[in-house]
């Protein structure tokens, strides 16, 4: 970037320097001449480099306004404004040119004070829109850039300012006596000029400086360009003679870089455009996915080589809608009816179809597709992507399977193996009975063998009430978390006054939830720090809320208990995992799997931090909402 | 299968349908240690063989009190034979009381709703059996 800068900034000392150095030349030939060429002996010589000077305007102002109509710039619509009234006055100045016609008069006008007003205006016509143009303002606001209509409109106007010193020939100012020689109303009219230019020039190059626009750079040098020019005729010639003639060719000089300028940055444009069109072909042919086209209609009008190569059919075969037959038979009138809606809407196609290889075997794709809109925001065309999905489906499908057995199995763990149990419990209760009167050891033993079956009857509750919790579908309604806080402390209270534990809520706020679910998880949250408290303590709790990203509410709960060692966060919520031994706080520790199975349900997020006896806390993100096409989407997958 | 206490003639019997001996033995034994004497028990292990029972003729030499009602029995289970006991204008009165190890809140509900007097969870222990049998008797025995 620094490099097209430093570029540029050598182009700015370029026009500069050129710019001095051909003034200082025209200037010099202007002092040493002391002979005056008449005019009258080169007839020719004001229509030809009038017509070339128009012809430029004409170019210029056509390059302009194309530019104009791709980048809605001021810049290039008051730059085709400018050059459109060079070019239409320098037609009405060659029409009302003397010696034009055989017989030595002019179609338009005879009197040399017409064609010097003509001139003036023009030439302050082009100095007026170039200083408009670099400052970006229309004189006029209801006229500002909106469009080719707006410049047709400023065209003709130009066209009828120039036409009226022809209507009015003899009520115009002198400009030039009769004997050719300049009036000082024309000095006046002409330093108006020279100021605009000036201006202009210095405003161009500030102008370019700060956008590095190639174009403000060449009006920068026309402008610039023309002052000196003005100012050195102005300062040499006195009459309406050959040497006032002379700067009418330097000026076209002037103006021919413009042209220039706007022609080379066409051919960098082109010279641009082929070399994305060559890096967009390099990428779109060297991605794993299946790139593809169509037209703002839905017709695929571009397959790329590798769908080509997938198919094993060749790209034209499969244009127009000719590619839906490659897809499975199945997928087929869907895969149709989401597209042709994608295309009737406007919206982002995104479906997943099984598509032929050319082996003859059918393979997942998923889909998506873009539409590519103009600057009008009117549908180019539609840029589409599929990607091979074969594996994820097959890792999803196994995932899901294993996933169900999982279930399958936990629930039977959990509700079959409750009934042997209980029997197992039932016969030792009788066996107690019926040992009364035995020796003290068996009695031991059955008493032990009584507290392990218990044990095992709480896992296995807790194993059944955390398989529960993953198949019962969520009952969703609007919760206040706060209530909800209220009742699990209510629910808790005899322990809370046993234990004299202190609980702050802050203001908690509202989410859709499982209201159930909900009390479940902070009775659990506030059971378990009630629990994990060194012997005597006085517990206290924190339950508060923070500001959340957008569309999540935050909960905080602390406590003040034994905490844990951080390097064990990752496995306190797996079930069954304790981290303190079996004897000293009871429980079968699926306590916070739980909690991390509801959050998980409500697709939160819950994390613990804590040190050795420096407390627990744990923070939870919740969705404000859990949107329902979420939760379809996951039956969806399930099914 | 029937086994029966063979007693005197008494006041009252109550009417158990499961098929699992073990619990039949721990339903048994809570009867002894709560129910007053003299109370028969009379043992089905389906549901066909429950409405059998219920709509024989034969003389019965006791007043049913009240059914002790498995959900999960062979050839008819609890939920259909309880729904024709409630259906039946003549067994209708019965007192139904459903011991199962049915966790799920639906099971709850379903007999609720067809008109079951009483639901429990069969307990693991030999005491809470034998208190809900005192319960029972308490309220269908007076």
């Amino acid at each position: 970037m620094d490099n097209v800068h430093a570029k540029k900034d050598r182009m700015t000392r370029w026009i500069i320097g050129t710019t001095v150095g051909l003034s200082v030349i025209y200037l010099a030939v202007l002092l040493t001449s002391r002979t005056v060429p008449n005019i009258t002996e080169a007839p020719w010589f004001i229509p030809v480099v009038g017509i070339f000077i128009a012809m430029n305007g004409v170019s210029v102002a056509t390059l302009a306004l194309g530019r104009f109509k791709v980048q809605r710039d001021p810049l290039s619509f008051w730059v085709g404004i400018a050059y459109s009234s060079i070019a239409i006055g320098q037609l009405f100045y060659v029409l009302a040119w003397p010696g034009l016609s055989m017989d030595g008069t002019a179609i338009l006008a005879n009197m040399p004070n017409t064609s010097a007003v003509l001139s003036a205006l023009t030439f302050t016509l082009q100095s007026a829109f170039l200083l408009a143009a670099v400052t970006s303002q229309s004189p006029i606001k209801s006229l500002r850039p909106g469009g080719l209509g707006a410049a047709l409109i400023w065209i003709v106007f130009v066209t009828v300012i120039l036409t009226l010193p022809y209507s009015i020939e003899e009520y115009l100012p002198h400009f030039v006596q009769p004997d050719g020689r300049f009036t000082l109303l024309f000095y006046g009219w002409a330093g108006i000029q020279l100021f605009l230019f000036a201006i202009g020039g210095l405003v161009s190059i500030f102008h370019y400086r700060r956008t590095y626009d190639s174009l403000a750079g060449y009006i920068a040098f026309t402008q610039i360009f023309s002052t000196f020019i003005i100012l050195s005729a102005l300062l040499t010639v006195r009459r309406y003679d050959f040497w006032w003639f002379s700067q009418r060719l330097i000026a076209l000089f002037g103006n021919l870089i413009v042209l220039y300028g706007l022609l080379s940055d066409y051919v960098s444009l082109f010279r641009q455009v082929r070399e994305s069109e060559g890096r967009y072909q390099q990428l779109t042919e060297s991605l794993p996915q299946l790139i593809w086209t169509c037209a703002s209609d839905g017709r695929c009008d571009y397959l790329s080589p590798q769908w080509v190569a997938y198919t094993g059919i060749p790209a034209a075969d499969q244009l127009g809608y000719k590619w839906l037959e490659r897809l499975h038979p199945d997928d087929r009138q869907t895969s149709r009816e989401v597209w042709q809606a994608a295309v009737n809407d406007n919206h982002l196609y995104e479906y997943e179809f099984r598509v032929r290889r050319a082996d003859g075997v059918y393979r997942w794709f998923s889909s998506r597709a873009l539409p590519i809109r103009d600057p009008d925001g009117r549908i180019e065309h539609w840029l589409g992507a599929s990607t091979e999905i074969e594996e994820r489906k097959r890792y999803l499908e196994l995932l899901e399977r294993n996933n169900r057995d999982l279930q399958e199995i936990s629930f039977f763990t959990s509700h079959s193996l409750q009934e042997p149990l209980r029997k197992i419990e039932m016969y030792t209760d009788k066996l107690l009975e019926d040992s009364v009167g035995l020796e003290r050891r068996p009695r031991e033993r059955l008493a032990r063998l009584q507290r392990s079956a218990g044990r095992m009857r709480a896992m296995l509750a807790d194993l059944f009430h955390l398989s529960n919790l993953t198949t019962s579908p969520l009952c969703l309604e609007q919760v206040n978390l706060q209530e909800v806080v209220r009742e699990a402390l209510a629910t808790l209270e005899p322990r809370l006054r046993g234990a004299q534990a202190q609980v702050a809520v802050g203001d908690l706020p509202e989410c859709q939830a499982d209201r159930a679910q909900m009390l479940e998880l902070f009775l659990q949250l506030v059971g378990n720090a009630l629990k994990f408290q060194p012997p005597g303590a006085r517990p206290r709790i924190e339950i508060d809320t923070k500001p959340a990203p957008d569309g999540q509410v935050y909960i905080g709960v602390r406590d003040n208990g034994i905490g844990f060692d951080e390097a064990w966060a990752g496995r306190i919520f797996e079930p069954f995992q304790r981290l303190v031994g079996q004897n000293e706080f009871d429980g079968s520790g699926v306590g916070l799997a739980v909690c991390r199975k509801i959050v998980e349900r409500h697709h939160g997020t819950i994390t613990v931090s804590s040190r050795p006896s420096q407390g627990a806390s744990f923070v939870i993100h919740l969705p404000l909402r859990q949107e329902a096409e979420r939760e379809a989407r996951e039956e969806h997958e399930s099914a | 299968m029937k086994r029966g206490r063979s007693m005197k003639v008494r006041k009252h019997a109550i009417l158990i349908a499961d098929d699992d001996p073990d619990d039949q033995e721990f339903i048994q034994e809570a009867i002894d240690a709560a129910a007053p004497p003299g109370v028969t028990t009379h043992y089905v292990s389906d549901g066909i063989a429950l409405m059998d029972y219920l709509k024989a003729d034969g003389k019965k030499d006791a007043v049913l009190a009240f059914i002790v009602l498995d959900l999960n029995m062979p050839r008819k289970d609890g939920r259909a034979a309880l729904r024709e006991i409630k259906a039946d204008d003549r067994l209708a009165a019965i007192p139904v009381v459903v011991l199962t190890t049915s966790k799920s809140e639906e099971d709850r509900r379903l007999c609720k709703g067809l008109g079951a007097e009483g639901y429990y969870q069969k307990p693991n222990r030999a005491r809470e059996l034998e208190d809900i049998f005192s319960h029972l008797c308490r309220q269908y025995l007076c």
